[in-house]
């Protein structure tokens, strides 16, 4: 097969994957740029999302009800890595990898065993597109729709008095307590809100695959970080609708180079590795520039 | 006898009572910050620090804003004790505006999205937006006073303003909720002198123009003597001189030069 051929096969499930993936990608966006707090726990509150979802829903519940099940424990997860940081005086990075290694083990009893097939139960997309669960551009569509209401909703929050004490709390701490903001509440809601959106990626990650493994979160947080920084290296960050575009234009983007770099003949076992140098010589850039002058 | 009380009753609204704090106590580096330091403040008065390194100016106002916490004494506003309140709580009576100008506004939110979190200060957030036509519009009519075009400007990140224009924004948002207090701490210190020059001249307008009661730190006695209503010379953690509105007219800069070298030669004899 050639390249061409391979690409387009994949550029479908490229996109349907990189709609999922713009969930975890706000999650690692959320701290790392709105609260300039960086932190880490998206990539445990992802499969603890599919872990929750795939329980309930064996359990009976049905799909709606269990992707919000996923988000409310994904908030708990978020604010427990929060509380540690604020209270525990633990840095906020070694918070989310205390939280995330946890998340392990719990992620095994909450279903029990490594992993669950939802193979025979329903989920948003046999719902919504038919009992086969829909076709790559359906389901792209579906998700892309949940990411726009999930995106419309934070922006109009991000808007309200509260979500304005939110930002200012991540632009300037001191300034916001002298403003009368606790602004220990202010960190735990706005971790906890990445939670929830991790978690709610890995849910849907979970019905989509009708699958969920305990190691679905492994590089999670180090493809949102290359999202959002793709993302805003495409649109910017100048504006709060760019700050909040950038991590879905991202995924969506960076799916589409992984599918590029599939189609090209390379493993998908080395995209980690691909992943972790663009992320670094992304970061090294600055540095790089400056000392070639 | 001046009458600042406007006829009321009873103790000042604002109270400093035997207020002390040592820093590092029981070790080489003990160091006495603030020593029964005792002082009240009438509603409007507008009260100016001054005093050497380290004479404990910086260490009364972080204490009187809850930055750090006294060993013994209390603060009273209105009769109540806040000595106790986070920074946060004691933000509904007071009001504050830093040194650096980096600290007292939100690099990364709009002018009119700080105003809108200052006009909140200390009240409960809520579902409403922070921005609407009519609090823009109040936005736009108090920040024109300050003459420098920032009424053009307000959906402008504040990260893209001047030094100068970030203390009068900060400004304008101290006073913006009247507070029963506003802290200036050295708030012209970082700026240059024609934009520290402005900055005064705009905080004396806010201040008289508001009735707001203020207590203002600076290290330039000209300064001193020019605005407020009070001034405090503060000195190993106490206040020395607390010269009223005539006495202080009656002063010069080398009268406190005087004061400042009599004190020093005392601590250098003791």
């Amino acid at each position: 097969m050639d390249f061409v051929d391979i690409y387009f096969n994949l550029f479908a499930v490229s996109l349907v994957q990189g709609a999922i993936f713009a969930f975890p990608a706000l999650a690692v966006m959320i701290p790392f740029r709105m609260l300039g707090l960086p932190d880490l726990t998206s990539e445990g509150a992802f499969p603890f999302g599919a872990a929750i979802v795939a329980t309930v829903t064996v359990a009976g519940l049905a799909p709606v009800l269990s992707l919000s099940a996923a988000v409310l424990f994904g908030f708990v997860v978020g604010a427990a890595t929060a509380l540690i940081h604020l209270y525990l005086r633990v840095p906020s990075l070694l918070a989310g990898i205390i939280v995330l290694t946890m998340l392990f083990s719990i992620n095994i009893r909450v279903m029990g065993k490594p992993n669950t097939a939802l193979f025979d139960n329903d989920s948003i997309f046999t719902l919504a597109l038919g009992a086969d669960g829909g076709e790559p551009w359906t389901q792209f569509a579906l998700i892309l729709a949940l990411v726009l209401v999930f995106l419309a909703v934070f922006y109009w929050f991000l808007n309200t008095e509260l979500g304005m004490a939110l930002r200012c709390v991540g632009a300037n701490q001191t300034m916001s307590r002298a403003q009368g903001i606790p602004t220990h509440c202010y960190i735990v809601a706005g971790i906890a809100m990445a939670g929830g959106f991790s978690a709610f990626g890995g849910a849907v990650m979970a019905q989509h695959q009708a699958y969920a493994d305990v190691n679905m979160g492994v590089g999670v947080l180090i493809v949102g970080l290359a999202a959002t920084i793709l993302g805003e290296t495409l649109v910017g960050r100048g504006t709060l609708i760019r700050q909040l575009a950038a991590p879905v234009i991202g995924s969506l983007a960076y799916f589409q180079v992984v599918a590029v770099a599939l189609a090209l003949g390379l493993k998908p076992s080395d995209l980690k590795l691909l992943t972790g140098l663009f992320v670094l010589i992304t970061l090294a850039a600055p540095i790089l520039m400056r000392a070639k002058r | 006898m001046r009458d600042v009380t406007g006829g009321r009753q009873g103790p000042a609204p604002i109270r400093v009572h035997n207020a002390s704090k040592v820093f590092s106590p029981g070790t080489p580096n003990e160091k006495t910050a603030l020593s029964k330091v005792d002082f009240a403040l009438e509603d409007g008065e507008f009260a100016v620090v001054i005093g050497s390194n380290g004479a404990g100016k910086s260490t009364l106002l972080n204490a009187l804003a809850g930055e750090i916490l006294l060993d013994s004494g209390g603060i009273l506003i209105d009769g109540r004790d806040i000595g106790s309140q986070p920074v946060y709580r004691r933000a509904k009576l007071i009001s504050r505006v830093f040194q650096d100008p980096m600290v007292g506004t939100a690099p990364d939110l709009s002018i009119e999205e700080n105003l809108a979190v200052a006009v909140r200060r200390g009240k409960r957030k809520t579902f409403r937006l922070g921005l609407n036509r009519r609090n823009r519009e109040y936005f736009r009519e108090r920040i024109s006073v300050l003459g420098l075009g920032l009424e053009n400007r307000l959906s402008e990140k504040v990260r893209s303003l001047s030094g100068g224009q970030r203390q009068s924004l900060a400004l304008i948002m101290a006073a913006l909720l009247t507070p029963r207090l506003m802290l200036l701490d050295e708030h012209t210190s970082a700026l240059d002198p024609r934009a520290a020059e402005l900055v005064l001249k705009l905080t004396s307008e806010v201040v008289t123009g508001d009735k707001i009661t203020t207590l203002m730190v600076t290290h330039n006695m000209q300064h001193a003597l020019r605005f407020g209503t009070r001034l405090f010379m503060m000195h190993e953690g106490g206040i020395v001189l607390d010269a009223p509105e005539e006495e202080k007219a009656g002063l010069t800069v080398n009268d406190l030069v005087g004061r400042f070298l009599v004190t020093d030669d005392k601590m250098l004899l003791g």
